[in-house]
């Protein structure tokens, strides 16, 4: 390949990663997190006095008293079983509103077995996952916005790998610091973005499937298919046709019974969920979905039957699917890291911030490349995307780190959620801004001093608020709470010390730079002059 | 560059699609390769807008994707009237 062609590949590169960037980091940011999505969940229902874990007997007094006391359950509900983590029996439906919305019902069995109704006010394990497949726009496009960017973001890969090649031996696993910034920086993000190259194709492709998937069958509904697409590939992956209602009253299997049946169609399954359709008609359908022990990366399993008879209408299992069902649960699986257990998803998590830290390297590249060595007033452009690559990427952390904050101690508040989610984008915003109205070095680094702080509050927040400092969640045995307060506090010094590494940069290099300080002396006191536009 | 690149995006996506279909009707009689060509949507439409980045103009880049669009078409409807595909 020429230079002129490597130079069309890295224009190609550069749009694309300019284009798509900011949403990825966030998304992979969150992303990593969600990768301990249960952990999350332990670490924000933290409850000191813990729920004895409840039994299938327990579900099934549950389950007559919602249908008892909130018929309107009937149509549609759901019943997740106690497990490992979960120790409560809960049952959901979901009313849909005249505006379109729907609204949650919740149930629980009180230790003095009454229905409790009060809705889980925990939502910050959710909120970092809508984070990841939405960024922060809102849900009712937001996914598709990311599933247009994963498209962009396969381009990406591709020109990058494209540009790489030509030095793809001399430059792999080399990464050269020094004064040049800008072959440090190119080195880092190449490193990581070879290195991680299938993982990456993996999640271009998973996510682009999962967010747009659904377009993509259109067009081949007109094509090739005359039979509704989503019945047939619905039945592929193990989508029991509904039941329809005949009217006729009958009684329910019991719970229990129900989960036996499933086990002996599907056996070995750990039931998670049990989706109730038409409760208490002759015709009503259950469907239990769980997980299984496979051979292929697939765990997922669901057997659907007759809520009355327990006929078996249907059972779904990853040893008996279809090629093409374990191929799409296959990558579906790998998405979501469900295979390879703890040791698999501290695999994910690191990938996750290195990921992240591959596109932030990129903005920096794009303006590290642009830089003019012999003038202190920088491009406009540099300046622009310098302030909004800091603003968003570290106010996203940032944010993350309050959200955490808020949740904790807002735990009593039936609006915790709501608060939540407020204390994250009043931090990503404000960061957006602060990074707009100071000069960039000093922006970048009070932000990342704020990360440190935020992150670093978490364990403090723990000791305050539930009563569980850091030592005694070690001594108690509390693994999950301890170790999200201790990466929080390995966190917080990395933040620190990326904070300490731009003030450094800011007062002892070339002034010639977006990351210098705007002073002739280092006196960051003295900062009188900002950097102008042009 | 602009325009050569959003024409490598967009006209390699209904090229793409109509590859995969031409395959589905080619293949109808191979129910269980359905799922997996569908799920190859991504990878060849990524594939088709890289190597249409290897064309030396925006002219021959739009000629070379609609042909490939139109003759794939083509082909799928021939392929119907021989009988081939889900109808």
């Amino acid at each position: 390949m020429n230079s002129s062609e490597v130079k069309k590949w890295l224009y190609l590169h550069t749009w694309t990663g300019l284009v798509a960037g900011m949403a990825l980091f966030i998304a992979f940011y969150a992303g990593s997190l969600t990768v301990f999505f249960h952990e999350l969940e332990v670490w924000d229902s933290y409850r000191l006095d813990p729920v004895m874990e409840q039994s299938y007997d327990d579900a099934q007094i549950l389950f007559d008293r919602v249908i008892q006391q909130d018929p309107l359950a009937k149509p549609n509900m759901r019943l997740y079983p106690s497990r490992p983590g979960h120790p409560e029996n809960i049952v959901r439906w979901y009313e849909r509103l005249e505006n379109g919305n729907y609204e949650p019902h919740e149930y629980r069995l009180s230790e003095e077995t009454k229905l409790n109704d009060a809705v889980d006010n925990a939502h910050l394990a959710s909120f970092i996952y809508r984070l990841h497949y939405t960024a922060g726009l809102p849900s009712s496009f937001g996914i598709y916005a990311l599933g247009i960017i994963c498209l962009i973001y396969g381009m990406a890969l591709v020109s990058g790998v494209l540009i790489f090649i030509p030095n793809f031996l001399k430059d792999l696993f080399i990464v050269r610091g020094g004064r040049n910034k800008k072959r440090f920086w190119l080195d880092a993000h190449n490193v990581v973005g070879v290195l991680s190259l299938p993982w990456h194709i993996m999640f271009a492709w998973s996510s682009v499937v999962l967010c747009i998937g659904v377009f993509f069958l259109m067009p081949f509904q007109f094509l090739v298919f005359d039979e509704d697409v989503q019945k047939i590939f619905g039945s592929e992956l193990g989508r029991a046709p509904s039941l329809n209602a005949s009217g006729d009253s009958a009684s329910v299997l019991p719970v229990a019974e129900i989960i036996r049946v499933a086990n002996k169609s599907a056996p070995g399954i750990s039931p998670t969920q049990l989706r109730y359709t038409n409760v208490g008609d002759r015709n009503g359908m259950v469907v239990v979905y769980g997980t299984v022990d496979s051979s292929t990366l697939s765990t997922n399993a669901n057997v659907s039957m007759n809520s009355v008879t327990g006929e078996v209408l249907h059972v779904s299992h990853p040893e008996s699917a279809s090629p093409g069902a374990t191929f799409y649960n296959g990558l579906i699986a790998l998405h979501y890291v469900s295979f390879g257990g703890l040791v698999a998803k501290w695999i994910y998590f690191l990938l996750g911030l290195l990921g992240a830290f591959m596109f932030y390297t990129g903005n920096l590249l794009w303006i590290e490349t642009r830089r003019k060595r012999r003038q202190f007033q920088q491009p406009k452009w540099s300046l622009f995307l310098a302030r909004l690559n800091s603003g968003v990427c570290i106010g996203c952390m940032a944010g993350i780190s309050f959200a955490f904050l808020v949740s904790r101690a807002f735990s009593e508040f039936e609006n915790r959620g709501e608060l939540t989610e407020l204390a994250y984008f009043l931090v990503f915003f404000g960061a957006i801004v602060w990074s707009y109205i100071r000069p960039v070095a000093l922006g970048t680094r009070d932000l990342l001093f704020v990360c440190a702080l935020g992150t670093g509050l978490i364990p403090v927040f723990d000791g305050v608020f539930i009563d569980l400092p850091i030592w005694l969640s070690l001594a108690k045995g509390d693994w999950i709470l301890f170790l999200v307060d201790a990466l929080a506090v390995v966190g917080s010094i990395i933040f620190w010390q990326m904070g300490r590494g731009v003030a450094k940069r800011a007062r002892s290099s070339d002034r010639n730079s977006v990351w210098s300080y705007p002073v002739d002396s280092a006196d960051e006191s003295a900062v009188i002059r900002k950097p102008t536009f042009g | 560059m602009l325009s050569k690149s959003l024409i490598a995006v967009i006209l390699s996506m209904p090229a793409s699609i109509v590859i995969i279909a031409l395959f589905l009707t080619v293949s109808s009689t191979v129910p269980v390769l359905r799922m997996p060509a569908l799920l190859m949507v991504f990878p060849v439409w990524i594939a088709m807008a890289s190597i249409s980045y290897f064309l030396p103009s925006v002219r021959s880049m739009v000629v070379t994707l609609v042909t490939i669009t139109v003759t794939a078409y083509g082909l799928m409807l021939g392929a119907k009237s021989l009988g081939l595909g889900y109808g």
